[in-house]
């Protein structure tokens, strides 16, 4: 028997774990029958370690170069090194199906494996939505796309795919493959799938969570405590995941920037929207016992743009440089969602009137109303995106016209919606719970609203004339003002009644609430991101030119001088086209560049690498847009000058770690999490 | 409970449910209706698609309607596509050799630059009617996924041959003497 | 026929543009290219504008710019040009008219709505009771704070 065969088993013999699962925990709450229950358990959790072996023995073909795999062959070839081997796992439609069902069955068995004990009424729910899902993602993989698919050559040497071989063919060795796709060969494109992937699927833990808590109709927060860590660890890698993406677009693709607006990155981000108004407004319901039914909206609405979001790029419904080929998914993928979008949904309606609020809004100007107004813009921020997704297909479905919808519209709707967050987020910190006068509200915000006028008076100095510029520098200053100020005030405060050092009183604020300060950090992160954002955005400029050797092109107060040109073919498979580029800065020399182009012989494809100068004031980014005879007439170079882009990563950085503190575990939680009476009782309704 | 929290429900409580069933449904039948009807070029047996296409040299517009009675052959070309280049002479051929049995070969010149494109028509010494894909019209109603690309219309407005990538003369005139009586 | 109309014109305007004025023109530089081919997309390179996209197509394209602006058209004509030639998909944005304006129009509209839900929910507030006032302690608004602080440190332990 062949390798490929014991995967196909793998991939079968996991669908049935988890159509036992479904089925066995539904049935156990009929039959009021715990074992039953504690073996959907262990079917739930069993798909885990059969796919680990699946992965692993898909990785091992891949290694092996096992060439009669459809897969194989189409993926990885003899001069790919084996770290690309491993990574062509998810490099192709199939193989990422798999590598996605994988980390599915990686969450649902850290989620079934926790203990149940004080959440025993929603467990079987809980596995059933969990199992639904891996489930379904199991079909794709068995009957649609799967990688393990043998070539077979008939009589006449013409080939097909297929698992099982047809009458009068057998199987076919190819001596090579077709490799993997050189835009996926960047080490920022090997961690951005996974980091992707692991983020749109945590959050299938707090959806299954709330399902199960629709389904026995429990009132209580206790869904959202048990997956607030999953929730924030998977909006963590979400995250890095798009800024992943984002650095690996700046570094590879070659056109100066880090988001295109294309509809594949909007569908990525959109769950990213709604997960963010989650990690937002679950607060509340922790806090105040408000805000029920649109937790369970919001964490529904974002379930189902993963979904969707996977159904547009793997379906080929929408075309891109991220989509994968067309592929059978459409049909499937849409039963899919159609169904978890209408169950989800009626669940919730069905359940309406048990999620009472325990309060109501007592001020617009409190903390409950400055979130809720942060959800507001959240939402209108996706529908727009939904939009301009959308928009298109409507057009070609109705009028039969391909439109296409690019980054101005994008820019020009939600940037006043993003300065809006911006604002709010320098609002919100310094409002009370329940309670909050504008007297109070003022006597809180003058100082910090004092010092973010320095962020114009830094503009200015700068020369900044642009209005929304200088608009935008302030609202991050704004931003940044108060959530610092917020660690100064609580620090200030603790000197006073704990009689600590400063420094002190920080890093014990910090330790006792860290979800608080860690949301405080990814504030300033958010706030650092956006002054690379506005600087790109708003003072980016570039020129292009062909200059022979020893010729200067200028831009801003840099000087490029091209001086030589190497041409040399690689071990794997490239010929790589370097030009060697002199930088100077006002007249005095810098750096020297050697931007670059890879053509890859087997996909016949080619790659522009820049070269990039880096300051934290600004990058001098150049490509190496085309080239003729050196002697002759020179090359051509397109050179960016991007004003403060690495305030943008160095951003991502402080929000990555801000949101690692606020994520991180707090060792008493467990406990006190379970000591908690239940079910709990809802506040009486008035 | 219950009781007391069934009154609370509002009327805009169903006209919004109503409201987002509404909006799923449509949003379901778009992209439903995408994948029935597919992204995938049509097949041999469909009825073709109806176009108009512009004559590069006369102006004169060529419609299914006004090529009635004919066995269309429409070629998607243009003059960036390098195999398209090997496959002008071999449509040259069949325009020649089917020219007086209502054989019409059309080609279409898809996202083109119309300089090139008449260079590229005179280069290969093309005698067959060519125009500009104006509006991405015709290439949108054959769904192309690309070029070359060649659809052959029997006399009845159906196609009968989808031929993806280079079409060869060899190829084409076995279909054509199928069609023709 | 349409198409021919324009063209028509087109080349009616250029004649008399070129006739019109006889200043000496320099080449387009390959900025003036990228500055139009910056808003237009190519039907080949499906979501990458076409100052950035490599394909054999669209470096004809930008030479057809770079034609089109020699002979002394302006960005509006070219893209008014690349539209009848290719259809509204070349444009980065469809414009604001008929089906268009829908596009436009929508996020004001989402703004809107967005407001509405949140006045509605602002109007609704309830104030708060007596009993569940600022404790009588806090005399200041500083010394009020550091009750907070401390307060929400406190229910943070003891969850």
């Amino acid at each position: 028997m062949l390798l490929a065969d014991l995967g196909q088993i793998g991939l079968v013999l996991a669908l049935l774990c988890t159509v036992y699962a479904t089925g066995a925990a539904l049935y156990s709450v009929r039959t009021n029958n715990a074992g039953l229950l504690e073996s959907s358990r262990v079917a739930s959790v069993l798909p885990f370690p059969i796919l680990t072996g699946v992965c692993l023995l898909l990785v091992l073909m891949l290694v092996n170069g096992n060439y009669e795999v459809a897969y194989v062959t189409r993926v990885t070839s003899q001069s790919m090194p084996n770290y690309l081997r491993v990574t062509a796992l998810w490099g192709g439609q199939q193989g990422s199906l798999v590598f996605w069902s994988w980390l599915t069955s990686m969450f649902i068995a850290f989620m079934m494996m926790r203990d149940w004990r004080h959440e025993r009424d929603m467990q079987p729910y809980v596995t059933a939505a969990a199992c639904l899902t891996l489930g379904f993602y199991l079909i794709l993989n068995v009957f649609y796309e799967s990688p393990f698919e043998k070539i077979w050559v008939d009589a006449f040497g013409v080939t097909s795919t297929s698992i099982f071989p047809k009458l009068g063919t057998e199987i076919f060795y190819p001596a090579d493959g077709n490799g993997l796709n050189p835009l996926l060969r960047h080490p920022g494109m090997i961690i951005h799938p996974p980091m992707l992937y692991i983020g749109w699927l945590g959050l299938i833990v707090p959806f299954c969570f709330a399902i199960g808590a629709l389904a026995v109709g429990r009132r209580d927060d206790v869904w959202i405590r048990a997956s607030r860590r999953w929730t924030l660890v998977a909006w963590l890698f979400l995250s890095l995941g798009l800024i992943l993406g984002g650095r690996w677009a700046y570094d590879v693709l070659g056109w100066g920037g880090y988001w295109g607006w294309d509809p594949v990155e909007i569908a990525a981000f959109m769950p990213w929207l709604t997960a963010t108004a989650f990690v937002h407004s679950v607060i509340i319901q922790e806090k105040r016992g408000m805000f029920k039914h649109w937790n369970m909206v919001l964490i529904i609405l974002t379930y189902a743009l993963v979904v969707l979001g996977t159904f547009l790029t793997r379906t080929g419904v929408l075309s891109s440089v991220h989509a994968f080929a067309e592929s059978s998914l459409g049909v499937p993928f849409f039963i899919f969602l159609a169904f978890s979008l209408i169950s989800s949904l009626a669940l919730l309606i069905w359940r309406w009137d048990r999620l009472q609020n325990d309060r109501q809004l007592n001020s617009w100007l409190s903390r409950e109303g400055m979130f809720l107004l942060n959800n507001i813009v959240f939402m209108a921020i996706l529908a727009t995106c939904f939009w301009g997704v959308m928009y298109p297909i409507i057009s070609e479905a109705l009028l039969g016209q391909k439109i296409t919808v690019g980054p101005p519209f994008y820019e020009r709707t939600t940037g006043p919606m993003f300065a809006m967050l911006l604002l709010l987020m320098g609002v919100a910190p310094l409002t009370a719970w329940t309670m909050m006068s504008l007297k109070r509200l003022g006597q809180a915000i003058w100082k910090p609203a004092a010092a973010s006028l320095l962020g114009i008076v830094v503009a200015l100095v700068f020369g900044v004339t642009n209005v929304y510029a200088i608009l935008g520098i302030w609202l991050c200053s704004w931003a940044a003002a108060v959530n610092l100020y917020e660690f100064h005030r609580g620090a200030m405060a603790r000197r006073k009644t704990q009689s600590v050092g400063y420094g002190l009183a920080l890093w014990q604020l910090m330790k006792r609430d860290r979800r608080r300060y860690g949301g405080y950090i990814t504030h300033i992160g958010i706030v650092l991101m956006a002054i690379g954002i506005i600087g790109l955005e708003l003072f980016q400029t570039e020129t292009q030119g062909t200059v022979a050797v020893n010729e200067s092109l200028t831009l801003e107060d840099y000087t490029l001088t091209y001086t030589a040109l190497h041409e040399f073919e690689t071990p794997d498979g490239r010929l790589v086209t370097a030009a060697t580029v002199e930088v100077y800065q006002d007249g005095a020399y810098v750096t020297t560049l050697q931007p670059r182009r890879d053509f890859y012989f087997e996909s016949r494809q080619a790659m522009t690498i820049p070269g990039v100068h880096s300051t934290i004031e600004e990058d001098f980014y150049v490509l190496l847009v085309g080239w003729k005879d050196v002697a002759v007439e020179g090359a051509s170079f397109k050179i960016y000058h991007n004003p403060l882009v690495n305030w943008l990563w160095f951003g991502s950085l402080i929000l990555i770690i801000g949101i690692g503190i606020a994520s991180w575990p707090e060792k008493r939680e467990r406990r006190v999490l379970n000591a908690k009476p239940m079910p709990k009782v809802a506040g009486a309704p008035a | 409970m219950t009781a007391d929290s069934e009154q609370q429900r509002s009327p805009l409580f169903y006209v919004i449910s109503a409201l987002v069933f509404v909006a799923l449904a449509a949003l379901l039948w778009l992209l439903g209706s995408r994948i029935i009807r597919g992204t995938a070029p049509p097949v041999a047996g469909e009825i073709a698609p109806d176009f108009a296409l512009t004559d590069f040299e006369t102006g004169e517009i060529h419609t299914l309607e006004s090529l009635e009675g004919k066995i269309i052959v429409l070629n998607f070309w243009a003059s960036w596509c390098v195999p398209c280049a090997t496959e002008a002479p071999e449509l040259e051929a069949i325009q020649q050799a089917y020219a007086d049995r209502d054989v019409v070969v059309l080609g279409v010149d898809y996202a083109d630059t119309e300089t090139e494109a008449l260079a590229f028509l005179e280069k290969y010494e093309i005698t067959y009617i060519n125009g500009p894909d104006l509006g991405t019209r015709i290439s949108q109603a054959y769904r192309i996924k690309g070029v070359p690309e060649t659809y052959v219309i029997a006399p009845d407005g159906t196609l009968a041959e989808t031929i993806i990538g280079p079409a060869t003369s060899a190829h084409l005139s076995g279909i054509l003497d199928d069609l023709l009586p | 026929m349409r198409f021919l109309l324009r063209a028509l014109l087109l080349c009616a305007a250029v004649f008399l543009w070129s006739v019109s004025s006889v200043q000496a023109q320099d080449a387009p530089t390959d900025d003036d290219v990228n500055d139009i081919a910056k808003q237009l997309f190519c039907p080949t390179c499906e979501n990458i504008p076409l100052d950035q996209c490599g394909t054999d197509a669209c470096i004809q394209w930008r030479a057809t710019i770079s034609d089109l602006l020699a002979d002394g058209n302006t960005e509006a004509d070219i893209k008014a040009y690349f539209v009848a030639q290719h259809g509204e998909r070349v444009l980065n944005v469809p414009t604001a008219r008929g089906f268009g304006l829908l596009l436009w129009l929508s996020p004001l509209l989402f703004a809107v709505i967005a407001l509405g839900v949140y006045i509605r929910f602002a109007r609704n507030t309830q104030p708060v009771k007596v009993v569940q006032a600022a404790p009588v302690t806090a005399t200041t608004p500083q010394a009020d704070y550091i009750s907070q602080v401390e307060a929400e440190l406190d229910r943070r332990r003891g969850l």
